[in-house]
Order: C-alpha cells, then structure tokens, then sequence
C-alpha cells in the first residue's frame, strides 16, 4: 500500500530515504532549477509509490540500489560534477584561472599540445591563457598534427640533453656575469623602464639579481630532475620548453639590466624586443625537440631519409 | 512523473535542450566507428582523414577531433601508423587498420546494425 508521505515511514527507513534525496539534490546542484525540481519531485513519488507504511531500512537501501547512484542523476542529466582535482583551478568572470602546483603533465598539455587546434590554453599556473605553442608550429605549417605519435617520444636522448643545454647555459651565465660584475655594478639596480626603454625604478644590487636568479634556476632545475630521472619523453619537453621560457625571462631582463645600469644605452625596442625573443626561444626548443623526434619516426619507417 | 506534467513551458525548453546534447552524444558515439570504417577501405593520412570525414557534415568532425582520437586509437593498439613517401612534397603518415581493429569494427558494425534496427522498429513502427 502506497504511502503520501515519507513521514510515514518508521525512523530509520525515513532518514535513509530523506538522506538520499539530499544527495541527489546536492549532485544536481549545478543543474538548472526547473530541471532539479522535476527530477527531485519525480523521485521522491517513486519512492512513495514503493515503498510501504512497515518498508524496513534493508527494504530503502534495495530501492535506492535500484535507483542509482546521485552521481548516475546528474551524468544522466549531462551536469558536470567538480572533481576534487578540479579545485583550485576554474574561471572568474570568463578569466581561467590554476592555482593548483604545476605539474609536468599539465605544462605539456598547455605548452606543446599540437594535435589541439586552440592556441590560447588555459593558464599552467595563475591567472589567464598559455600560449599553446604546438597549435602554433602547426599554424604556421612546420608541422603536421601527428608528426609525432606522441610528442617528443622519438626525439634522441642526445636532442634533449642539447635543449636542455640551453636554459643551464642561460642560467649559469647569469650567475657567473653577476659575480665577475658584481664589484663593478652600482648598490641600485634598474626595477623597471618606461615607454622610451630608460629605468625608471630601481631596487638593491642582490634583490635584482635574486630575483631575476631564482626566475630561471627553479624552472631550469625541475627541468634537470626530469631529464635525470627520466620522466616520460612529453614531459621532459614540456618542462624543458618551461624552463628555457623562465631562463630566458630571467636571462635576458638580467642583460637589460646591466646594460641600462652599466651603459647610457636607451632604446624603446628593447623591451619589445625582449619580450619577442622570451617566447621565440622557448618556442624554437620545442620545435627542434618535435623536428628530430619526426625525423627520428621517419629513420625508423622509410629507407632513406634526407638528413636535416 | 505527475509533477513534472503539470510545467508545461519549462518542459519544453528542457526538452529542445535536452535533444541538442543529444544528437551531440550520438555523433561522440560514432566518430570512432566513422574513422575506422573509413580506415577498412584504405590507408589514409591525417589530413586526407579529415577531409574525408568534413565531406559528411551532419558527423560535424573536426580536424580538432580526429587527431586526438587517432592518438587514442593508435594507444588502444586499434591502428597503426607508418611514415610513406609521397608522390609530391614530404612523406605522410599513413594510418590503417591493425587486426584488433578489425575486429573491433566488425563487434561495433554488428552493434550499430541491430542498434539502429531496433530503433527504426520503434519509431517507424515496423516489425520486430
């Protein structure tokens, strides 16, 4: 005999049936009002359809086994449910924004990520777009969207070890301009330049150099530790292209800073300039790493191919 | 159920809404089958594979699509690719069929064929 109301229910039983209705509820959260109200209406006379004056606990639970699982409702309802990996990252007034700790396989994803047509990836770590830089090589047709079966997986271990080259070298020179200058270079170092490229703001000699420092050692470093042990071959490259972005952010403003503060060279394009070569340099390690693993598939399917 | 009756407005947008995701979900479903189908007639390379497949535009395929899911199968070990010289301009990467691709595009054709029978039985309203 059907029951009105899930008051009628003895307590056990009730509170069973009423905290799954809530579940549900909570998994629809996302859906739209109307559409929550139906279902929750729909269902809660579904279960007083079934269910008996004397319905027992045991006698809910098989019922809500037959009903399914709060997450079956809102997956039928094609309502996305946040994971707990999604938290920390999501939009704000259609701004993407990460702040969870970047990982090598979410750099690779945003970076090099050539089979996606979207140039403007959501940001790795922080607020805004990456640029998707895969999607870009294939733009300007250098190359195809499955030159690799997965990127970088046949590049030579050799090819890597030479990219990688790159943000250390940059690193390094940093670190070693700095002590050979260091006695040479006045307490105040330029912070900031205006429009026309003249400093206009200035900060301590070891805050500057710190700074800028720390900007290409960390990434430059975490790209070290995953050539060394030997992460999967996307996320060597993923990181290495990260690494000689930063190295070369570091790098160059290190090198703008000591020829504003060491010279009285002042020129507007030099900000523009720097700003270009920052993104070319990471953008051309990423390519060679993609040109030799696509040469590499080639070597190993054709009889001769035209070395590069 | 008599709840829901009684809102007829709201229905009816949910309905038109819910029938847009739901042809989308039936062209998710087949880009799989479209792709091997394609790829048991003959190798083809990426971009060929994705012209053939533009050439149906109710699939709605994009080149955004096939190539991830090339890789996806490629994984799955339900294709395989290999670098050809071409006739003109650079070698390609071709993709066919492996054996295991073979035979999942016999189950999924068998599985399409009595899918959609039933389905035309019920709303054409034919026989068993």
């Amino acid at each position: 005999m059907p029951i009105r109301s899930l008051t009628e229910l003895p307590r056990e039983p009730r509170h069973a049936a009423e905290s799954y209705l809530r579940d549900v509820s909570a998994a629809l959260q996302a859906a739209d009002t109307a559409m929550r109200d139906d279902v929750m209406a729909d269902l809660e006379s579904h279960l007083l359809e079934r269910l008996d004056a004397d319905a027992s606990a045991a006698d809910v639970a098989r019922l809500i086994a037959e009903l399914g699982s709060p997450e079956s409702f809102s997956a039928a309802l094609g309502v996305r449910i946040e994971t707990p990996n999604t938290v920390g990252s999501g939009r704000v007034l259609g701004i993407p924004y990460d702040l969870r700790v970047p990982t090598s396989e979410r750099v690779a994803e945003r970076l090099w990520n050539p089979r996606d047509p979207r140039i403007w990836m959501p940001r790795v770590f922080g607020m805004g777009w990456d640029i998707n830089m895969g999607a870009v090589a294939v733009r300007l047709n250098l190359i195809e969207p499955d030159s690799e079966d997965m990127p970088f997986d046949s590049t030579p271990l050799r090819t890597f070890a030479a990219a990688l080259a790159v943000p250390v070298v940059m690193t390094v020179a940093m670190l070693i301009s700095y002590l050979a200058l260091r006695s040479t270079l006045p307490a105040e170092l330029p912070a900031h330049w205006n429009i026309q490229g003249a400093a206009d703001d200035f900060w301590g000699q070891g805050t500057a150099f710190g700074f800028l420092f720390l900007l290409a050692l960390v990434p430059t470093a975490w790209a070290v530790w995953t050539v060394l042990s030997r992460r999967p071959p996307l996320q060597r490259g993923a990181t290495i292209g990260f690494a000689a972005l930063f190295a070369s952010i570091g790098s160059l403003l290190w090198l703008l800073t000591l020829v504003t503060a060491l010279t009285d060279f002042v020129a507007w394009w030099l900000s523009p300039a720097l700003v270009a070569l920052a993104i070319a340099v990471p953008f051309g390690i990423l390519l060679w790493l993609a040109l030799a693993g696509r040469k590499a598939e080639q070597r190993r399917d054709l009889d001769n191919v035209s070395t590069l | 159920m008599r709840a829901s009756h009684a809102r007829q407005p709201e229905g009816t947008f949910t309905v038109v809404r819910e029938q847009e995701s739901w042809v989308s979900q039936i062209r998710k479903g087949v880009v799989e089958v479209a792709v091997l189908g394609l790829l048991a007639r003959e190798q083809m390379y990426g971009s060929q594979l994705v012209e053939e497949l533009s050439s149906h535009p109710e699939l709605a395929i994009s080149a955004g699509t096939v190539y991830p899911l090339l890789s996806r199968l490629k994984k799955a070990g339900v294709i395989d690719s290999t670098w050809q010289e071409s006739p003109v301009g650079p070698p390609r990467k071709y993709y066919r069929l492996t054996d295991s691709g073979d035979t999942a595009l016999a189950e999924m054709t068998a599985a399409w064929t009595s899918v959609s029978r039933a389905v035309d039985a019920i709303l054409l309203g034919g026989a068993r």
